[in-house]
């Protein structure tokens, strides 16, 4: 025991709890690296260089002024870089700057602590950029730092090693996990956001966005991301008849497809035949209003709604994965009857653009004896004529785009085709609309999930033809059938096949196909987990959902059986040590005499006991004086047999006289 | 407490001996009437090597009790009364310069035999006691520079008046830690009284006392006796007792180490002498009266706890683990 | 504001000390932290790491973020584990009152304690206190060991200094919550008066139980030799030096055993009763310091001569104790 003297220990602690402190943020804010703006990093890091200076070095603390005006810069460079507060790498870089700053003048327990309280919710922060397993896996040993950095903060002290102060943090972590758990599971969850979410919050969504213009969708093909996720109830499709559709663009302007102005038009004519398809879809965030699903979807979840387009709706946009399931026809014809205004919509086209496009729209309409044939004779020039599919086609952002396109570069993905056909037929005066969404979808052969990539991303058209309706056309596989039948890689010529492509080696493959299904899994039931999957939870265990009260009640029941049962566990591990089986015996013995009436006093030795019991009861003599005996060779002879002394007390019953 | 020479065993069985050790109380307790239990213990403190303190008012036989051992046990005895001008030479012997051959020769004082029987300790003057508990400590004395051994076996019985005599120099508390234990007498039974006046004069019964136990004797039985188990279980229960003294509030001063191993020595004889071969919690027991009474000052200088009430509540104090 | 709030805070408190002490009832010599009367109060830090869990909590509600409501609920679980170890790490505590030095007014008290661990786990930081927010002591306490502490308490009144009420506590460990335990054992120490900066000169020696002839010269200790004088004790010639001299010395010894001095409170007439005391204190202490042999007087006490420390203590308690009415043991 050491009594305080108070300057040179405030000191140390101090030292202690600094670079305890220290270490926590680097390892909990070092994947923020990755997304925050690379100037509060090496802010960040300079200052607290700096501050390890002082430590070391007897450099000098920022004075006050100092601090605030650096407090200041960081508001101001924060806002500068993102022109936002809100927002997950704003908050970040805010909550990265002031933790660093406030070390400059962390003089205690208070403020240290203060600093790891931030350094946690920076940790929290890591999450919201992505929840990958690598991440979780990497915040485990973070957060162990963090828990015994917070140790350390309260109970500085100098002696204790670092395996001591880890070994700490695991002991009040290991109980912790239950916890965690029961609480993951039972906290009610509810959907959706509390508060706006700034769209600076999205940007590390890659996906499609509601318009194509030339490079959006070639651009999507080189990422690798997952898309969504599909589990088929039964016999899947074919691959070609794979095709996800998401939105669909009306409106051009000379270069870009937009969704132009929700068609109001609703005399459904949905005819379906075949076999229908039911398949639930897990869909990675999009940010969109929109989830995917197989053409062409018939029954959707509830709080969605299906468009005239058909398009999938949902009034949230998607920021978490979603889950949810959807029976779709493949062969199938809608909209049969067409007002004059949609018609009129899916005919605009913006004036003087692309007049060699124009012309020859209309050479084909004037020769061809119904909008089928021109649209087989649109095809037939992408079949025929030299045109390349390529995932890096030349920039045609200017005017007459579609013109360079068909006429001169005759080289480009799928967005190119689908918008050159789609003009090509409204030129023609076929009307006709670009869908886009995603086509193919490779199965894991690990788990039987079909996994959609946001290299599967696609364009194609619907055309209007009279007595049929919609129908869809591929230019693209006009062009290249590949892409349809066997997908991305196999489309492309052999070297723009991007590096990311695992599948021509086949053991990468089956890498590849591991981790899709691990991180499935992960997705399924870790990230996934939100009011549905406990809803279906509860409802497995027999609880009514909409019942607050009744839930709250098993909340507080099982939360509190757990940690009963955390503290019972912690409780047993630290009793005080058993005695031994002799002393334990004696001791039982002893408590049989009590129990007649005869306690032993505590400072009565076990022959004067014997003694004293004889004389109040001659009867239990002899059993007395062989235990007696046998006990004092054991304990204090330590020779005898130990058994031998659990059976005479066994067998000892003073009770009946 | 060393023993230089090895003690011949050869017929020397511990049963035996342990016949002889209660034959010795028996012959004691005929002259001290009703006094069994302050003889044993003084037996005990002997057969442990240890000086005897025996304090009591005048007149119920400390010093009866005394001659009686040292008859008893066959070893060489001198008695020392002392008084307010003895002076250290007194005691230990001085140089005296003799005229004839010109030069100093030690004299020998009384302390050189085996047994010195002090009477009254406490009215010697500080410096005289000091002299004495130093000898009894070092078993040696230091003169003009040459350190003289005493015989072996050496042993002290000292009596002395409660302190609160007037003309007295109470025994300091660190010289009281030399005596291994002290044992009070008190005054005899209504019985023992009527033996007592019914028998023949104490001093002639004295004289016809035959030693019964031998100097090499008393080191057998000493050998036997530190040969005994003590378990771990009983060390803890003498450990836990004399915690309790270093801490409690109650004292002012706790046992020292060297009463710790006094304890643990006492309480070897006295399970030797019931005839066990392992130290038990009662042995402990039995000789903590005269043990640890004198080496603790109780805080509240107002009550003067007797002997066997300090020792009660200290063992009523701590359990038996 | 601030005030009312502390103010009402004080008041909790104070009522909460009533009960938990008509609660407890006194303690005894020993006493063993059982779990219901170990208290637990989330601390400032605590109230803070409940505060980071609530944004946390809403962060992951907010972003629907599975994996941030899994470390909000890890750390919330943690608090809760932290609060059981912080618990558990002071019951089962056995806290042994300890013998305390009386001290002098003006110093530091130290009222030694002695904590035993019984269980199977160190206990670590566990603090002592007279009473909260005073100065502590902290140290841990390993399994199965037994160590003293001494816990300070100013002295700043002669007489008897009671530790009422002993805080034993905690934060162990990770200071979100602090676990406390009352412990009323009857402590207490004595204090002596402050010794005077500057005291008149003991007085005079009064005349020795041998005559005045040797008042200066007791056989205690020796200081020196003196050529032989007829009359001189035998004893106290010094032999050898006598032959090297070729006369005979003496030895001379100044002793204090026949010497002694009376302290009387009525040789400081005309004094406040506390500077009296101050006084006879530093006289007391310089008498046993040149080991006199000195007796101490005071109104209605009167303390034989003697000397030694148990006859300092004993006048030194007489004054801590004079007119102190107050005064048990």
């Amino acid at each position: 025991m050491n009594a305080m003297s108070p300057p040179e220990l405030e000191a140390q602690q101090n030292h202690t709890r600094l670079l305890w402190v220290l270490a926590a943020m680097a390892a909990m804010a070092l994947p923020q690296a990755l997304h925050v703006a690379p100037w509060v990093m090496l802010a960040a890091l300079l200052i607290s260089l700096w501050r390890l200076a002082v430590e070391f070095q007897g450099w000098p603390l920022f004075g006050g002024p100092t601090r605030i005006a650096f407090g200041l810069l960081a508001f101001v460079g924060v806002f500068a870089t993102y022109h936002t507060f809100n927002g997950v790498e704003a908050g970040s870089s805010l909550l990265i700057l002031l933790a660093v700053l406030k070390l400059m003048e962390a003089r205690g327990l208070r403020d240290y602590f203060f600093v790891l309280a931030i350094t946690l919710v920076i940790g929290i922060a890591n999450f919201l950029y992505d929840q990958t397993i690598p991440l979780a896996i990497y915040m485990i040993p973070a957060v162990w730092l963090a828990i015994a950095a917070l140790l350390n903060i309260a109970h500085p002290d100098v002696t204790r090693s670092v395996m001591t102060s880890i070994r700490v943090a695991t002991r009040l972590l290991l109980p912790a996990l239950p916890v965690a758990v029961a609480l993951f599971l039972l906290f009610p969850r509810m959907p959706g956001p509390l508060w706006g979410l700034s769209t600076a919050d999205q940007t590390g969504i890659t996906g499609l966005s509601p318009k194509m213009s030339p490079d959006s969708i070639s651009r999507l093909a080189r990422s690798d991301a997952i898309a969504f996720r599909v589990q088929f109830d039964g016999q899947p499709p074919t691959r070609s008849q794979l095709y996800w559709r998401a939105m669909v663009l009306h409106h051009f302007d000379g270069s870009t497809w937009t969704r132009g102005i929700e068609p109001i038009d609703n005399n459904e004519t949905l005819t379906t035949s075949g076999e229908p398809f039911r398949y639930r879809i897990t869909l990675e965030p999009n940010d969109l209003h929109v989830l995917y699903a197989l053409d062409l979807p018939v029954q959707v979840p509830a709080n969605t709604l299906l468009s005239s387009d058909y398009e999938l709706t949902t009034p949230h946009r998607v920021r978490e994965r979603k889950l949810y399931s959807v029976t779709s026809y493949t062969d199938y014809s809608y909209g049969a009857g067409l007002s004059p205004t949609m018609r009129r919509l899916e005919l605009q086209l913006p004036r003087n653009v692309d007049p060699r496009a124009r012309q020859l729209a209309q050479q084909w309409a004037g020769s061809a004896g119904s909008p089928a044939q021109v649209v087989q004779d649109a095809l037939r020039m992408f079949h025929s004529q030299p045109f390349h599919y390529t995932l890096h086609p030349d920039a045609l952002s200017g005017p007459d785009g579609i013109d360079i396109f068909l006429f001169d570069t005759r080289s480009g993905f799928c967005e190119h085709y689908a918008s050159a056909f789609v003009f090509l037929m409204r030129a023609a005066g076929i009307p006709a609309h670009v869908v886009i969404g995603y086509q193919g979808g490779l199965r894991n052969p690990l788990d039987g999930y079909y996994v959609i990539r946001q290299e599967d991303a696609h364009a194609w058209a619907e055309v209007w033809l009279a007595n049929r309706g919609w129908v869809r056309v591929d230019p693209t596989a006009a062009v290249d059938p590949a892409r349809v039948d066997d997908g991305l890689s196999a489309a492309l010529p052999a070297n723009e096949v991007p590096g990311y492509v695992f599948d021509t080696h086949p053991w990468l493959a089956d890498l590849r196909n591991t981790w899709d299904a691990v991180n499935n899994g992960w997705n399924q039931w870790v990230l996934a987990y939100g009011p549905e999957l406990q809803q279906r939870l509860f409802s497995h265990l027999g609880l009514d959902y909409s019942n607050w009260l009744e839930l709250a009640l098993v909340l507080l029941v099982v939360i509190g059986g757990v940690l009963a049962l955390v503290w019972l566990l912690m409780w047993w591990r630290e009793r005080k040590p058993p005695a031994s089986s002799v002393v334990r015996d004696y001791l039982r013995y002893c408590h049989k005499l009590t129990q007649a009436g005869l306690p032993r006093r505590p400072s009565e030795g076990p022959l004067n006991y014997a003694k004293r019991v004889i004389r109040k009861r001659p009867d239990l003599s002899e059993h007395v004086k062989k235990i007696t005996t046998l006990y004092i060779d054991l304990r204090y002879g330590e020779s005898g047999n130990p058994e031998e002394l659990s059976r005479l007390v066994r067998d000892f019953r003073p009770q009946h006289s | 407490m060393s023993n230089e020479q090895p003690i011949p065993i050869r017929e020397l069985s511990v049963p035996s001996l342990v016949r002889k050790v209660s034959a010795v109380i028996a012959a004691a307790n005929r002259i001290i009437l009703g006094k069994e239990a302050p003889i044993r213990l003084a037996l005990v403190c002997l057969i442990t090597g240890g000086h005897l303190l025996i304090e009591d008012i005048p007149g119920v036989g400390k010093t009866t009790l005394a001659h009686t051992l040292a008859r008893l046990l066959g070893l060489s005895f001198q008695r020392i009364q002392f008084t307010s001008d003895l002076l250290p030479a007194d005691i230990i012997g001085a140089s005296i310069y003799e005229r004839q051959s010109g030069e100093f020769r030690f004299h020998a004082g009384p302390i050189f035999s085996n047994l010195v029987l002090t009477d009254e300790v406490n009215r010697a003057t500080p410096k005289t006691q000091s002299a004495l508990l130093e000898a009894m400590e070092e078993r040696q004395i230091t003169v003009d520079g040459t350190t003289r051994p005493l015989p072996q076996p050496f042993f002290v019985i000292a009596t002395q008046n409660p302190a609160h005599q007037v003309g007295t120099y109470p025994l300091p508390e660190s010289q009281l830690d030399r005596f291994l234990m002290r044992i009070g007498l008190g005054y005899p039974g209504e019985q023992a009284e009527r033996g007592l006046l019914k028998g023949r004069d104490r001093r002639e019964l004295l004289h016809d006392v035959q030693p019964i136990l031998s100097a090499p004797e008393l080191m057998a039985l000493r050998n036997a006796a530190f040969g005994l188990q003590v378990s771990d279980a009983l060390l803890d229960y003498l450990q836990a007792l004399v915690r309790y003294t270093r801490e409690s509030p109650r004292y002012e001063n706790g046992l020292s180490p060297r009463a710790t191993l006094a304890l643990k020595h006492a309480s070897q004889a006295w399970a030797l002498l019931m005839g066990r071969n392992a130290v038990i919690p009662e042995d402990l027991q039995a000789v903590v009266p005269g043990v640890v009474a004198h080496r603790l000052r109780l805080k509240s200088t107002h009550e003067s706890s007797t002997a066997s009430a300090i020792a009660k509540e200290l063992l009523e104090a701590v359990p038996v683990p | 504001m601030t005030a009312i709030l502390s103010n009402a805070l004080a008041f909790i408190r104070q009522r909460a000390q009533t009960w938990a002490r008509n609660r407890q009832g006194p303690d005894g010599e020993t006493v063993i932290l059982d779990r219901r009367r170990v208290y637990i109060l989330p601390t400032r830090q605590g109230l803070m790491y409940g505060s980071m869990l609530m944004v946390m909590l809403l962060c992951s509600m907010n972003y629907s973020n599975s994996m941030g409501f899994l470390l909000t609920f890890l750390l919330t679980g943690l608090g809760f584990v932290a609060m059981y170890a912080c618990h558990a790490n002071l019951t089962g505590l056995e806290i042994g009152a300890g013998r305390t030095a009386a001290v002098f007014m003006g110093e530091t008290a130290r009222f030694s304690l002695f904590l035993t661990n019984a269980g199977r786990k160190q206990r670590t930081a566990i603090s002592l206190s007279a009473e909260a927010g005073d100065s502590l002591v902290t140290g841990d306490v390993s399994a199965g060991e037994h160590g003293k502490v001494a816990v300070p308490l100013a002295a700043d009144k002669r007489g008897w200094l009671k530790l009422e009420r002993l805080v034993v506590e905690t934060s162990y460990p990770l200071g979100l919550c602090r676990a406390w335990a009352w412990v009323y054992m009857n402590l207490q120490v004595l204090v002596y008066p402050k010794p005077a900066e500057s005291a008149p000169p003991l007085p005079q020696a009064s005349e020795g139980r041998s005559g005045g002839k040797s008042v200066h010269s007791g056989d205690e200790d020796f200081s020196g030799l003196r050529e032989y004088r007829a009359g001189d004790s035998p004893r106290h010639i010094a032999w050898k030096t006598s032959a090297r001299a070729q006369k005979l010395l003496t030895k001379q010894y100044s002793g204090s055993s026949l010497e002694h001095r009376w302290l009387d409170w009525d040789a400081l007439a005309g004094m406040q009763t506390e500077q009296r005391l101050s006084i006879l204190c530093r006289w007391v202490l310089q008498a046993h310091a040149e080991n006199l042999v000195y007796g101490l007087r005071l109104p209605g006490t009167r303390i034989e001569i003697a000397n030694g420390e148990a006859h300092r203590d004993r006048c030194l308690s007489a004054l801590a104790l004079f007119e102190n009415s107050a005064t048990s043991l």
